[in-house]
């Protein structure tokens, strides 16, 4: 008897009740990212709600509609109206344990002249009488030197003796974070991995604070398509302001601070950033 | 009981010579010398050497006094010129039930009979072997574990040796062996200390208030260890097995019986006794780590008062893979790691009142770690971690006292030379991808060269000041005059006050990062030179003090305050899992400061010794516009622990060990979190984001641990000596309280705090023997 509660004893010294964390649900979040030379802004409001046992962290949004949004900056002001059939607001997918329809929260403006680089845009939102504003200034866009437009670049990993690829770039000395992506022009379900071996990123390559990197492969995958094939494509390079760089900060590691959960926000979790991005349209030969 | 007196030619008129054990001649440290009638005390130094000047002509009688050895008096008649030489040899006199000595403090006479020495300022702690022996420990007698009972001393975890003293990090103490600096003296990433308790005598914890003299330079505190002579008579030894390993130690006379050596030796069993078995085909398992430490010593006399000793400590640990593993784990891994020390001493009465003591040393923490990934069916073995450590310190330095009739005079040098070279580099993404670890190469040199000059002034019987100057020059840091003062005021037989300030100064820094949870779990410091850009850290501390002893109980209170600066501090501050573990290239230069209350008290009443412990502690940091307390904090730790007899010759222990819980940083609340996809112009799927709020602006758990411990002894025969054996029981937490490491943020279904554990309960049983 005494070794079984010996026993029993020993095990649970491995456990301690944990403490379950009040999520407050009802929490407002503001997501919107204007891109340099866009002319529409779109920014979605929604609430944290608590989630049925299934969904993952018990956390779920509600849309927020009938807010007003506008958005200002020195050349005047512009109504965000609620919009939730316009194009612009399928970029908002929800959480894919729940499918709610968070379109309800997209608020749609147009921008006279187009989202300008450094313009600083202010946004006053005032979803239920509650006061959530934000500001930031958009980045100026960066420009390609290599490769040139249009030049066939080979896919499948450059393992085997070959060449990495090299990109140039200027204009982003001042940028506080830098990406190079790739895509498939009008596919996007198709992913591009980028890998180098003195950066981060496989999708995604943290390219802050470089000027050129050399790229030792590029992978396509399509869904459905095991052959590849070749395909337009596009580098795109983007230049991110001050509160993005904050707030995706936060995602490097596990928890954000209270700073990086709110940037360029205030009243709200989320985020308020612009982005001015450059694109370069390659063509993706696989590798023979 | 024996005294030889001898009339030395030589300036002025006193008393000199020693203090040793009877029979093996073992210098006893700290003993402690009087002449009543004149109330004239001093202490013995560290090799059992004493002076007491300007004795006047008459008869006197002085005494000599040890724990644990009999007292012994004797007369001498003194004509007021010349020196007399008195060698005292006290018989042992064992002692069962003994505690930690609090040096120079006593106002008034304790259990017993040592009294106390005049000494200004709150005094160093001291603890001698014995009493480690008696504290309930994990496995085995632990000489820096024994030291977190002392209120100035804490720990970050169960897990960790590791000092934090008074709000200080890790990095701000000094632990030093026979006057030399040791690096990282751990075993099992700190879960034992590496140092032989069978080869110590005694350990000085000096927690602040800190003497010029203190032998180098830290913001918190300096632990030195000092090792035991061994026996001039006869060969003696003794030996122990615990769960975890083994250890012997053997001392006794050199040739000519001029001197004596000492051999210690630790080691684990359970590898080389699997190794064993897996060689006879009993089992294909194989132990893959094991560790060991060896310690030696020799001394010699040199002259009428002097002694040449050479020692040397060498503790190694290792982690290789066996067969079975390398396949399992398609890799194969080598990790190999330990510390070094080597040093040479001279020590000589120059005169009657003058006392060299030189020394030389080496020191270092040395490792390499090694991961191969493989199947090693279809590809061939490619390294993906290299990593290799160093930290090495090659020192000299010579001190001169000089020991005038109401004071002593103290002047020294000391010159260290680091280098510290660590490099990590990985080909694979385990460590370029990991928040915790990154790839990094680091140098460094620095030169430190420390001189001091320090009296002791006896300003009247009640009265004792202490006035010193040191100065610490660097190659890069720049220079740094440290001036220190205390004070200890006698009022009346049973009370004293005390007083102390200082300013200290600090070469090197470890760049673990203490905020990390590695810190936890690894008490290795990754040593450095102290970043260019920041200089030499400072700190400047007061401590006021009072002690109140009589018969036998004594009761000493602290209260200090302390404040640091340039102190390299993490560059980012994030959850304890989030955080890098290393702070190498990317610091933030920031400050610190501390305040607190401690108490120390003991009593006895018959066989039984209670001791009690509390520190209130306020620590933060500030970098920046982030302010912070510092993750080893605990705002209150009470320690309470009772020693009593167990029948003729057995002794019971208990201690209680309760503390509030540590910082960390609490979870606001959980929300939903998107990215943005530059290619599309649209957002990915969301994520969960984990919202922290303010920096260890919360606190875990309350800590509460109960461990205790039983040996008796029994005396036999072994080869027709009389043997002691003492089997020991002892269990670590007894009631397994499910105490808190750190808390872990799960944001999975769901979202909670998960809390990881420190040690749950733990029985631990061994033997040891000595003849």
């Amino acid at each position: 008897m005494r070794r079984i509660a010996l026993l029993v004893l020993l095990l649970t010294a491995c456990e301690r009740a944990p403490t379950t964390l009040d999520v407050s649900h009802g929490q407002t979040l503001v997501h919107a990212m204007l891109p340099a030379g866009d002319s529409l802004a779109a920014v979605l409001i929604t609430t944290s709600a608590p989630g049925p046992e299934n969904v993952w962290l018990k956390i779920t949004e509600k849309a927020v509609s009938g807010a007003r949004v506008q958005l200002e900056s020195a050349s005047g002001r512009v109504e965000l109206v609620n919009a939730p059939t316009d194009d612009a607001c399928t970029g908002f997918p929800p959480p894919l344990t729940e499918n709610p329809d968070l379109a309800e929260g997209c608020y749609v403006g147009v921008v006279t002249g187009g989202i300008q680089p450094g313009v600083r845009y202010t946004l006053i939102d005032l979803p239920s009488g509650r006061k959530v504003t934000g500001a930031t200034t958009v980045p100026f866009p960066p420009s390609f030197i290599a490769p040139a437009a249009g030049a066939q670049i080979m896919t499948g990993g450059v393992q085997g003796g070959k060449e990495p690829i090299h990109v140039r770039w200027a204009g982003t000395d001042k940028a506080p974070y830098v990406t190079l992506v790739a895509g498939i022009v009008n596919e996007p379900a198709c992913n591009v991995q980028l890998r180098s071996s003195d950066l981060f990123g496989l999708s995604l390559v943290h390219v802050t604070p470089f000027d050129s990197v050399a790229l030792q492969s590029i992978t396509v995958s399509c869904p459905g398509q095991s052959q590849p094939v070749q395909r337009a494509a596009e580098l795109v390079l983007t230049a991110y302001d001050s509160t993005y760089t904050e707030y995706i900060k936060g995602s490097w590691i596990g928890s954000r601070t209270n700073a990086e959960a709110s940037a360029g926000l205030s009243g709200a979790w989320g985020v308020f950033a612009a982005s001015a991005s450059a694109r370069l349209p390659v063509t993706f030969v696989p590798a023979p | 009981m024996i005294a030889y007196l001898f009339v030395l030619l030589s300036i002025g008129a006193g008393i000199q010579g020693t203090v040793r054990t009877r029979s093996s001649l073992e210098p006893i440290p700290g003993a402690v010398v009087t002449i009543p009638e004149l109330k004239r005390t001093v202490t013995a130094d560290a090799r059992g050497y004493f002076v007491i000047s300007d004795v006047p002509e008459g008869r006197w009688n002085v005494e000599a006094s040890a724990l644990g050895h009999a007292t012994h008096a004797l007369t001498v008649v003194s004509t007021g010129t010349g020196v007399i030489r008195i060698d005292f040899e006290l018989a042992v006199e064992p002692v069962r039930i003994r505690d930690l000595e609090v040096r120079g403090g006593q106002a008034g006479e304790d259990q017993g009979g040592v009294r106390a020495n005049t000494s200004a300022g709150p005094p160093a702690v001291r603890v001698d072997v014995a009493s480690l022996r008696l504290q309930p420990g994990l496995a085995e007698p632990d000489v820096l574990r024994a030291l977190q009972v002392l209120p100035a001393v804490g720990s970050i975890s169960d897990l960790s040796s590791a000092l934090y003293v008074r709000g200080g990090a890790s990095d701000q103490n000094l632990i030093t062996l026979d006057n030399i600096p040791l690096f990282n003296p751990y075993h099992l990433g700190g879960i034992f200390s590496a140092i032989s308790a069978g080869a110590v005598s005694r350990v000085d914890v000096w927690a602040g208030a800190q003497p010029a003299r203190a032998p180098g330079d830290r913001l918190s505190s300096t632990v030195a260890i000092h090792s035991r002579d061994g026996g001039r008579d006869q060969l003696r030894g003794e030996g122990a097995i615990g769960l975890i390993s083994a250890h012997g130690v053997i001392d006794g006379p050199l040739p000519g019986r001029k001197g004596s050596y000492l051999l210690a030796g630790r080691r684990t069993y359970i590898d080389p006794a699997i190794a064993a078995a897996n060689k006879l085909g009993l089992t294909d398992f194989r132990m893959p780590y094991g560790f060991s430490d060896l310690y030696g010593k020799a001394t010699h006399s040199v002259g009428l008062l002097g002694t040449v000793s050479a020692s040397a400590y060498l503790n190694s640990e290792s982690i290789d893979f066996p067969e079975s593993m390398r396949t399992d784990s398609d890799g194969d891994l080598l990790f190999n790691w330990g510390s070094r020390m080597f040093s040479v001493g001279y020590r000589q009465a120059l005169n009657a009142y003058l006392l060299l003591d030189a020394r030389a040393g080496y020191s270092d923490f040395h490792g390499s770690f090694d991961w191969w990934d493989s199947d090693f069916a279809t590809e061939p073995p490619a390294k993906v971690l290299d990593g290799r450590t160093l930290a090495r310190d090659l020192l000299v330095g010579v001190d001169l006292t000089w020991y005038r009739p109401s004071h002593t005079l103290l002047f020294g040098l000391q010159s260290d030379n680091y280098l510290f070279e660590h490099r990590l580099e990985s080909d694979s993404g385990f460590v370029n991808d990991s928040v915790l670890l990154q790839s990094f190469n680091r140098a460094a040199r620095e030169r430190t060269v420390a001189a001091y000059v320090e009296g002791e002034f006896q300003l009247s019987d009640d009265f004792d000041l202490r006035v010193g100057l040191r100065h610490l020059g660097t190659d890069d840091l720049g220079n740094a005059w440290l001036p220190r003062a205390a004070l200890r005021w006698k009022l009346g037989d049973y009370v004293a006050v005390s007083a102390s300030a200082g300013r200290f100064a600090q070469a090197i820094r470890s760049m673990r990062n203490d905020e990390s949870y590695v810190a936890s779990i690894l008490a290795y410091d990754l040593l450095t030179a102290q970043e260019k850009e920041a200089g030499l850290s400072r700190g400047d501390e007061v401590t006021l003090g009072a002690e109140w002893a009589r018969g036998a109980s004594t009761i000493r209170l602290d209260a200090y305050a302390k404040r640091m600066n340039r102190l390299v501090l993490p560059h980012t501050l994030e959850a304890p899992l989030d955080m890098t573990a290393l702070t190498i290239d990317e610091y933030r230069i920031g400050t610190g400061s501390v305040r607190g209350l401690e108490l120390l008290a003991s009593h006895r009443v018959g066989e039984t010794r209670y001791m009690l412990s509390y520190a209130l502690t306020r620590s933060s940091r500030r970098v920046g516009s982030d302010v912070y307390i510092p993750r080893f904090e605990r705002r209150h730790m009470l320690d309470a622990t009772a020693i009593t007899s167990l029948g003729q010759s057995g002794v019971f222990s208990t201690r209680v060990s309760w503390g509030s819980g540590q910082p960390f940083t609490p979870v606001e609340t959980v929300v939903v979190d998107r990215t943005f996809d530059p290619a599309t112009g649209t957002w990915r799927y969301p994520n969960a984001a984990v919202i922290v709020g303010t920096h260890n602006s919360d606190r875990l758990p309350a800590y509460f641990r109960v461990d205790v411990a039983a040996r008796k002894q029994f005396t036999t025969q072994w080869f027709g000596r009389e043997t002691k054996l003492s089997p020991y029981v002892q269990v670590l937490n007894l009631f397994n309280t499910h105490n808190v490491m750190f808390g872990e943020l799960m944001p999975a279904a769901e979202p909670r705090l998960q809390y990881t554990p420190q040690l749950p309960i733990l029985p631990t049983f061994g033997i040891e023997w000595r003849f």
